[in-house]
């Protein structure tokens, strides 16, 4: 904090004017211009997540920025199919319709083997840089167990250590509190995933 | 000032066990983006091992992401309201106060960083109060890891105040009642880090004053950082010390009777402290202040080993000796408490059973195996901590109590205690326990090399030229035997040796620097050429011991005549001692077979009857 510098295009917006609760339901509602504004505060988000999920041949099949946007925009046209009250709720959607955007690229390109997505993801021979740090088996055990965690685990987890959300905004997100309450359910989540991951229990 | 400036439990306090706290702590600190110590971690709470294991494997998937670019917000502007403002800095929330004041969660926009601020309820203008805040001013200027941080200390708005660094965490006092006792292994380590905590603050010319378990706390993650300096004063200032004492059942009897607080009062209640984390009750038990003074006074109190008879020695002993009532009984500074207590876990590491147990320690009171896992890994990570962090000094290489630098295979027997007496303990009494089976010594082996001097590890590298020499102290007589062999398998006495000044047992009177003067002038040893692998072989023992006895008879002795197969080295060199030498060119891949030294100690340690300890170190001549 004590360097902070005006936000650079990726770097995570500063806590929104409008709460992205309120915007969701305007875009419920018709609202255009609140649909551009949801799309410009999450782009950079899940424009710097998805970098770190996608394999590198798969970069260069599909221009991140459109993939993300596509998956964006898909997001959107079905605010009304998930509860999107929160915005954690609806951040863990875009990362599932993300996550699926990207599998659905790499399938397309063929270079991917043809089995089940399950919870076994981008099972190329080029992993992702995520991947890459943690390895296959920790990864896919990561993946199963936020399937396993409560929704509000889930995006508690997904909020502070992938979209590196600070816990005030958490704990809007969540509809918590204080930050200190979201610190405390993030705790909580990283614990049971913990638990979840140890041992990893395919399927 | 008293109560704690920091922030008990911040987020994890609704946890329903102390476990669950635990892990919450850690988990905390991982989205956080902090580092934990993870081996520390497990070792500190063995039972938590595979959820901590767990938790380590989610850190790494944070770390990963933290690699890709996520760096979590900091929210610590947002934190909540502002309740007021203190000159610039903004309270956010309360987090306690006393007839002292409050005590306040703030941000500091000039550090941009969360900060605890204590308030006074006045403008801090009598005498006393003016005395804190320039005492607090100096501690200030303390920089330590393990001493809370104070940011600075001032009058504004009609108040006075300082900020300090804001600690998130829980009190030993805590830790105490939701966990009851500590093992003497945990206690022994938040032992070490009291130890260099204090040795900082009284190098700055202070005591602390009022060293308790509510002012000491354990930060999320770990650490222990020595609070609450309300009662810290100048070791010179002279002011009385009792009306100033928050806790006199910790406080030293001199400060009890109205002295200023020392070094050595300090010391006193770190050792009541470490007392109390093992027994979750005082040496002296009073409910009067005059209680206390008079059960001081005659000398009552009840005995660690009788508190806890199963506590090891080394510890046993340590703390006794801080708790003495004559402060001149006492440890003589921190330091030197610090190394006894590294001492006890080094003991506890040296008791993990080879396999098979050697005869004396399967007679000896035995710990679960995991337990003995647990505490060697533990030790070892104390010692490379200690020395990598220099703060044991220039004396990387102090061996005492049989340190090996490998505890899991070593089999010094362990202590094994004779008796558990009850005890009445007199000021002068002395400070040797009941039941020692290993005595207390150090030896540090030096290589100096004109004016460079540094001490030698396990594995460390020697040249031709070096001067070699064994400083050793003890607390008792001891024979005392220092062995070489070379890469060719050839044995020599380095000591004891004729001619020197220096024989067996050496008296206790001084740290003596073997192997001793010959003619009134110092020796050393001397690398007299290299190439090769060098073992040495340190014991000392309170009975001469006759197998080494036989060896040194047996085998060649240093030779003070022999010269020294380089160059540039004076004539100083013509009296040393032959003591590692004929040496030659190293084979390409040194030999993996038992030296006759190794052999040697593995055999004295499977036979010891625990009144000895061994040291062995392997040099790399070069």
């Amino acid at each position: 904090m004590a360097d902070r510098e005006a936000p650079e295009d990726d770097e995570p917006s500063p806590a929104p004017l409008e709460s992205t609760a309120l915007l969701l339901e305007r875009v419920r509602e018709g609202d255009g211009a609140a649909r551009e504004r949801l799309v410009a505060r999450f782009l950079p988000l899940l424009r710097r997540w998805a970098s770190g999920r996608l394999p590198a041949y798969a970069r260069s099949l599909a221009d991140t920025d459109d993939l993300v946007q596509v998956a964006l925009l898909k997001a959107l046209d079905h605010v009304d199919t998930f509860e999107a009250r929160r915005e954690g709720a609806f951040l863990a959607y875009l990362r599932q319709v993300l996550l699926n955007s990207l599998r659905d690229e790499i399938r397309r390109a063929g270079r991917r083997p043809a089995e089940p997505i399950g919870e076994r993801e981008f099972a190329s021979r080029e992993p992702s840089q995520f991947e890459q740090a943690v390895g296959r088996d920790t990864m896919e055990a990561y993946e199963a167990a936020l399937e396993r965690l409560t929704a509000a685990q889930r995006e508690a987890v997904i909020m502070r250590l992938e979209f590196g959300y600070g816990y005030t905004r958490i704990a809007e997100a969540m509809g918590r509190g204080n930050a200190n309450a979201a610190r405390m359910l993030v705790a909580r989540a990283l614990v049971q995933l913990a638990a979840e991951m140890e041992p990893h229990r395919e399927g | 000032m008293d109560g704690p400036l920091g922030y008990e439990g911040r987020g994890i306090r609704d946890m329903t066990t102390p476990e669950e706290e635990v892990l919450a702590g850690q988990a905390a600190k991982i989205a956080d983006g902090e580092n934990v110590d993870w081996d520390r971690e497990r070792s500190a709470s063995p039972t938590l091992d595979p959820q901590l294991a767990g938790l380590e494997r989610v850190a790494r998937i944070a770390g990963a992401w933290r690699d890709l670019g996520v760096t979590p917000e900091d929210d610590d502007e947002d934190s909540g309201p502002v309740l007021f403002h203190w000159g610039d800095l903004e309270a956010r929330e309360k987090l306690g106060e006393g007839a002292f004041g409050e005590v306040f969660r703030a941000w500091d926009p000039m550090l941009r960083r969360e900060v605890a601020l204590k308030l006074r309820r006045d403008a801090g203008e009598d005498d006393s109060a003016r005395a804190e805040l320039a005492e607090a001013r100096q501690l200030a200027r303390v920089r330590h890891p393990h001493v809370l941080q104070v940011f600075g200390v001032d009058v504004r708005d009609g108040r006075a105040g300082l900020w300090t660094e804001l600690v998130r965490g829980r009190t030993l006092e805590h830790e105490l009642r939701v966990r009851g006792a500590m093992s003497a292994d945990e206690a022994a380590l938040v032992g070490l880090e009291l130890c260099r905590a204090l040795a900082a603050v009284h190098s700055s010319g202070l005591a602390h004053g009022d060293l308790k378990a509510s002012n000491v706390m354990r930060e999320d993650g770990g650490r222990i950082v020595l609070m609450d300096f309300g009662s810290v004063h100048e070791l010179d200032s002279g002011m009385p010390g009792a009306a100033r004492t928050g806790t006199p059942l910790s406080a030293a009897p001199e400060v009890l009777a109205g002295e200023p607080a020392t070094a050595a009062s300090d010391l006193y209640a770190l050792g009541v402290l470490l007392y109390r984390l093992v027994t979750a009750t005082y040496p002296v038990q009073a409910s009067s202040l005059a209680e206390l003074r008079d059960k001081l006074a005659r000398g009552e109190r009840t005995a660690l080993r009788t508190a806890r008879p199963d506590l090891p020695t080394a510890f046993v002993s340590a703390v006794e000796r801080a708790i003495e009532p004559a402060p001149q009984a006492r440890w003589a500074d921190a330091a030197s408490f610090e190394r006894a207590l590294v001492n006890a876990l080094e003991l506890a590491a040296s008791m993990a059973p080879a396999d098979p147990l050697p005869a004396a320690a399967r007679v000896a009171p035995r710990r679960r195996p995991v337990s003995f896992s647990m505490v060697a890994v533990l030790a070892l990570a104390v010692i490379a901590l200690l020395w990598s962090r220099g703060v044991i000094g220039p004396k990387p290489a102090t061996l005492a109590n049989a340190p090996e630098g490998a505890p899991p295979a070593t089999a010094t027997a362990p202590p094994v205690a004779t008796n558990t007496p009850t005890q009445t303990v007199t000021p002068a009494a002395p400070a040797t326990p009941a039941t020692v089976a290993i005595p207390f010594a150090e030896a540090t082996l030096w290589r100096s090399r004109g004016e460079n001097r540094s001490a030698l590890v396990d594995g460390g590298s020697i040249s031709p030229g070096d001067h070699l020499f064994l400083e050793f102290e003890s607390a008792e007589p001891l024979h005392v035997y220092v062995l070489d062999e070379d890469e060719k398998g050839e044995t020599y006495t380095l000591f004891p040796v004729a001619g020197s000044d220096l024989a067996n047992p050496l008296p206790t009177t001084a740290r003596h620097r073997l192997p001793g003067k010959h003619g009134g002038s110092p020796f050393d040893w001397v690398v007299t050429s290299a190439g090769g692998r060098e073992h040495v072989l340190i014991v000392a023992s309170r009975k001469p011991i006759a197998a080494l006895d036989q060896l040194v008879a047996s085998v060649a002795a240093a030779d003070p005549n022999r010269p020294v197969n380089y160059a540039n080295v004076g004539d100083e060199t013509f009296a040393t001692l032959r003591g590692i030498g004929g040496m030659e060119a190293a084979p390409a891949a040194p030999s993996r077979r038992e030296s006759k030294l190794e052999s040697l100690a593995r055999r004295l340690r499977a036979n010891s009857d625990g009144g000895f300890w061994v040291r062995q170190l392997t040099l790399e001549s070069r």
